[in-house]
Parts: structure tokens; C-alpha cells; sequence
């Protein structure tokens, strides 16, 4: 009875998190069908483990890694960055390409970053993750979380400061 | 923190984005059937964690007239998903030297190796006794439990700590890589024989690098001529047994040996950070000394040694490292020769040669290593 209990609240807290999963691929592949494939086979490979000594309270974290991980793999194996707008055939859809426009924008912004600074930041602004989660998905101490955070909003500040000036 | 609201508002999402209904209904499904043993899935990426060049092998019966490369190139079948594996690998080094390192003329040195790969996450665990290295997938932490000093190395390769070693950590990596090797022509030579149930892969590999001073020659396995053996099951495609020796003035040295491999479940955590140690954090590294050639960087560094001088010292090494690594043995010391720089093999650094007067009147000589910074300052690496 207990374990149809802890299924029955795992398949709630991945519903729950669905759409923010697709939202966190999304932003690091710019490919929404691939972060969706990416996604389910995140929650394919969850559903495989023997997760019957994680806490209910880090199932989410745990699955934000497992999807983590393999944004890093999709982004090593030399796939591709994100599709230039001018690229993009609008004859896809007009959602999709300032989707697609927003990720750019967002991206060319991080792009100039060292990528563990950029991962920081995009899982703080654009993912909403707080620094504790951002520690437990990252498998780093809080504060080496905040000082990459802050290394890196620093630079984006200069970035943008030099920008405004010239 | 809300310096930054201006950056904040700048990288804000302006649009929504959310799971389709089609993959709502598939998790549904998949949540549903949690309890097949079957699951079939469509990977849009090619493999699981694997490089571009090849997603599986698999070694098909040797048919006469075929070479290697053939061979090799020739057919794909994926290799069962291992979660666990524990491994014995003897190595001729120091058990205190780094993972790299093999000495031809020490003895073996166990190693016990835990190998966890599952979620496209390799976690590993490697313990040499004096030093012990474990990653969880993205983060490395090594540490010397006599000193209780580590470091945490983040988006660093594995391969960049371990050397060869880290083509054991999964025997997909293995296979792929000498494929990688073969279809590069790094100068190596392979060979494929079939004995019993056992298929035998042989290569034969130039050292890596510019020997024109040999001080690295024979340090790595990269770096030196040698003969890389792995044993396979024909049935299960599984390594066996693997060893590597290195050639010099025409002997063939057995460096390294695997001579236990255990594939089994996940048994206990293996990427668990030993208590009391300081762990330093490598994304801050020091800034280094600017504007000075590696000869005067070296002299600026060694003479520093006298008075302890932390003022040079901490521009060169982090604060953490010079206290407790070598303090003790280097404070007081007194500078008599530096020689001129050169570099070896494949490392990065260029290195010094010194003799330096300990405290206690004995003579240290050795050759410093330095590395230049993205801003042109040096850091010391080594040699000392």
C-alpha cells in the first residue's frame, strides 16, 4: 500500500514538473521537440532505477539532474547550437519562431559566459531555481553556486555597461 | 543581490514554454507501465553519453583476408547497459603521485576502481591508497587523505585527470576510443584475434608528444611507445582482462594490469567525499606573475621560498596548497641555480630545472612546472 502511495506521488510531482522540465531543455537545446524527447527519456530512465531510497522531497531535483545531464551530453556530442533565427522556416509556425527568438536573445546573452557560470544563471533567472536547488542538481556547495552566479552576472553587468557606453 | 535586476530583466523569458499534450499523454502512459521490463525509446541523440564517432561495436567472428580497421568498422551492436562495475588495476607509479603518472621502474601500486554509469551519468570512484579521486558525473574531487587536502574540479574531462585510466571507466569507452584512434591514424597499430570465446585486441601506439627533451618520456602511457591488450568475452562483449606495457630500450614492461572486474549491482555510494578534508576550489585560480619569461617567473617564485614571501606565492599557487603541501619542506630554502625552460610530451607547462639548499643544508633539485594563465601570468602546476 505504502509503495502505490509513493508511485502515485511521484507520477504527481512529475506531472507537476513537466513543463518546467520541457522549459529548462528547452532553453539549453532550442529545439522543442528535441527538449521534449529529451525530457521523456529523462523520465524513462528515472522510471528504470530502483529509486526506493530517494526521499520523496529530492525526486524532483533528481530528475532536474538526470535532464540536466543530458542537455550537457546533447550539447558535447557536438550536435548543434541553437538554430539562427534566420534559419528558421516561419512556415513552422509563428509560436514557434518567437519561441525560438526568445531563446536566441536569452542565449547570445549567455553565450559569452564559461559555461558552469552560464548553467548557474540560466537555472537561477530563467529556471527559477533557487540556490539550494541549484547546489543539489549541480552536485556543488551552495556558495560555490552564488560565487559562479555572481562571477557571472558580473561580467554580463560590464557586457552590458560597455554596450551602453559605446 | 539585486544589483543585477537590470541582467535579470534582460535574460527573462518572454515566452511560455510548455509540454505539449502528446508528451503529457506519453508520460502518462510510461507512468502507467512503470513495471515493464521492456522499454523501448527512440534517442534522438545517436547514444547514450557516447562521442560522435561510433555508438557501440561489436566484434563479429574474424573472417580471414579482413584487417582491423574492417574489422572494427564494420558491424554495430549495443552492448548491454552496466550499471555497476568494481575493478582491480595494478599500475607501476607512486601511490602518491597523480592518476597519470606510471614510473617503469616502481612496483605495482593496486587501484580499486567503482564504476557507477546509469542516467547518462558515469560516476566513478578511483582509490590508490594516498590519493583517491571520485566524480559524480560533473564534478571531480581528488584528495590525499595524509595531507587532508583535496581540490573540486568542475567541467574538467575525466581524461584530463586520469589520463588512460579514464578509457577503463566504461568498456563502451574503451572500444570507442581505440576505434577513435584507429580512424584518426595517431600512428597506432591494432589487431583483432579470436581464441576460444575470447576476442584479443591488440594495439601498438607511438608516444604522444615532443620528446626533443625526453624529461616526460615514459611519465603516461600517451607518452610513451606502448602495447594496449584487452581481453573480451565473445558473448557478452564484456572486458575481461586488459594490460598495458610500455617499450623502452627494446623490453616490453608491463605498466598496468587489470586483474579484476566485477560487473553487479550498485552497491554502496561511491561518489562519497571523505570527512576532514579541505577541499579547494579550483574556479579561482591564482592570477600568476605577468610579464616575465618562465626562467624569471621560476626565480621570482623559488627565491620567494626564503622568507615564505605569500605576497609572490599566493599569485602562483592557491594559499591552501603552498601551506600545507609544501611549506614545511620549502620555507627557509635557498635558491643556488636555475637552468633553461623546456617543455616535453604533451603537457602544457614548460619547465625549469632548479637546485634549491633546504633548511636543513640538503639539496633538492628538480624541475619546476608553470603554465601560462588566459592573461599571460604563471602558475605553477608541479615539480616541486
Amino acid at each position: 500500500m505504502f509503495k502505490k502511495t509513493r508511485h502515485k506521488t511521484i507520477s504527481r510531482i512529475i506531472e507537476d514538473n513537466l513543463d518546467y522540465l520541457v522549459s529548462f531543455a528547452y532553453y539549453r537545446l532550442g529545439n522543442h521537440d528535441e527538449a521534449e524527447d529529451l525530457v521523456y527519456d529523462a523520465i524513462l530512465k528515472f522510471l528504470e532505477r530502483d529509486t526506493d531510497n530517494i526521499k520523496l522531497e529530492s525526486i524532483r531535483l533528481y530528475i532536474f539532474r538526470i535532464v540536466h545531464n543530458l542537455c550537457l551530453d546533447y550539447v558535447r556530442s557536438d550536435h548543434k547550437d541553437l538554430l539562427p533565427i534566420e534559419n528558421f522556416d516561419i512556415g513552422e509556425g509563428v509560436d514557434e519562431a518567437l519561441d525560438l527568438e526568445d531563446a536566441d536573445r536569452i542565449n547570445a546573452c549567455l553565450d559569452a559566459l564559461p559555461l558552469r557560470e552560464a548553467d548557474v544563471i540560466r537555472m537561477h533567472v530563467i529556471d527559477g531555481l533557487s540556490f539550494v536547488e541549484i547546489s543539489g542538481i549541480l552536485s556543488i556547495t551552495q556558495s560555490t553556486a552564488k560565487s559562479r552566479y555572481k562571477s557571472g552576472m558580473d561580467k554580463l553587468r560590464n557586457l552590458f555597461i560597455n554596450k551602453k557606453m559605446s | 543581490m539585486d544589483d543585477y535586476k537590470e541582467i535579470k530583466e534582460l535574460l527573462k523569458p518572454r515566452r511560455d514554454i510548455k509540454a505539449s499534450e502528446e508528451l503529457r499523454l506519453k508520460v502518462n502512459r510510461a507512468l502507467e507501465q512503470k513495471d515493464r521490463k521492456h522499454v523501448i525509446r527512440q534517442w534522438v541523440f545517436g547514444g547514450i553519453g557516447l562521442s560522435a564517432v561510433a555508438a557501440v561495436l561489436m566484434f563479429v567472428l574474424i573472417p580471414s583476408g579482413m584487417s582491423a580497421k574492417e574489422i572494427l568498422a564494420e558491424a554495430i551492436k549495443a552492448l548491454e547497459s552496466t550499471e555497476y562495475i568494481e575493478m582491480t588495476v595494478e599500475i607501476r607509479t607512486r601511490p602518491v603521485e597523480n592518476f597519470r603518472y606510471i614510473d617503469i621502474n616502481e612496483d605495482f601500486v593496486v587501484h580499486n576502481i567503482y564504476i557507477a554509469d546509469s542516467d547518462s551519468l558515469l560516476k566513478w570512484r578511483i582509490d590508490k591508497g594516498e590519493r583517491i579521486a571520485t566524480s559524480n558525473g560533473s564534478d571531480i574531487y581528488t584528495w590525499l587523505p595524509s595531507l587532508k587536502l583535496g581540490m573540486h574540479l568542475s567541467g574538467v574531462d575525466n581524461e584530463r585527470v586520469l589520463g588512460y585510466m579514464a578509457t577503463l571507466l566504461t568498456s563502451k569507452k574503451i572500444l570507442e576510443t581505440e576505434l577513435y584512434n584507429c580512424t584518426n591514424g595517431d600512428g597506432a597499430e591494432y589487431k583483432v584475434n579470436k581464441k576460444g570465446n575470447e576476442i584479443i585486441l591488440t594495439v601498438h601506439a607511438v608516444p604522444q608528444g615532443n620528446f626533443e627533451n625526453p624529461y616526460l618520456l615514459n611519465s603516461s602511457i600517451s607518452e610513451s611507445e606502448n602495447i594496449r591488450r584487452y581481453v573480451i568475452d565473445a558473448d557478452t562483449k564484456r572486458l575481461k582482462r586488459a594490460t598495458v606495457s610500455v617499450i623502452s630500450r627494446n623490453r616490453e614492461i608491463t605498466v598496468l594490469k587489470i586483474s579484476a572486474i566485477n560487473y553487479g549491482r550498485h552497491k554502496y555510494d561511491i561518489c562519497r567525499l571523505a570527512d576532514g578534508i579541505r577541499y579547494v576550489e579550483t574556479d579561482n585560480h591564482p592570477v600568476g606573475l605577468i610579464g616575465l619569461s618562465a626562467e624569471e617567473a621560476a626565480l621570482t617564485v623559488l627565491n620567494a621560498f626564503a622568507d615564505w614571501d605569500n605576497s609572490v606565492l599566493d599569485k602562483v599557487m592557491m594559499r591552501a596548497v603552498s601551506d600545507i603541501t609544501y611549506r614545511e619542506k620549502f620555507s627557509g630554502s635557498r635558491l643556488v641555480s636555475i637552468g633553461h625552460s623546456f617543455t616535453s610530451g604533451t603537457s602544457n607547462s614548460i619547465f625549469v630545472p632548479y637546485t634549491l639548499e633546504l633548511r636543513d643544508g640538503s639539496i633538492h633539485c628538480h624541475n619546476i612546472a608553470l603554465q601560462e594563465t588566459d592573461s599571460g601570468g604563471w602558475i605553477v602546476t608541479g615539480g616541486l
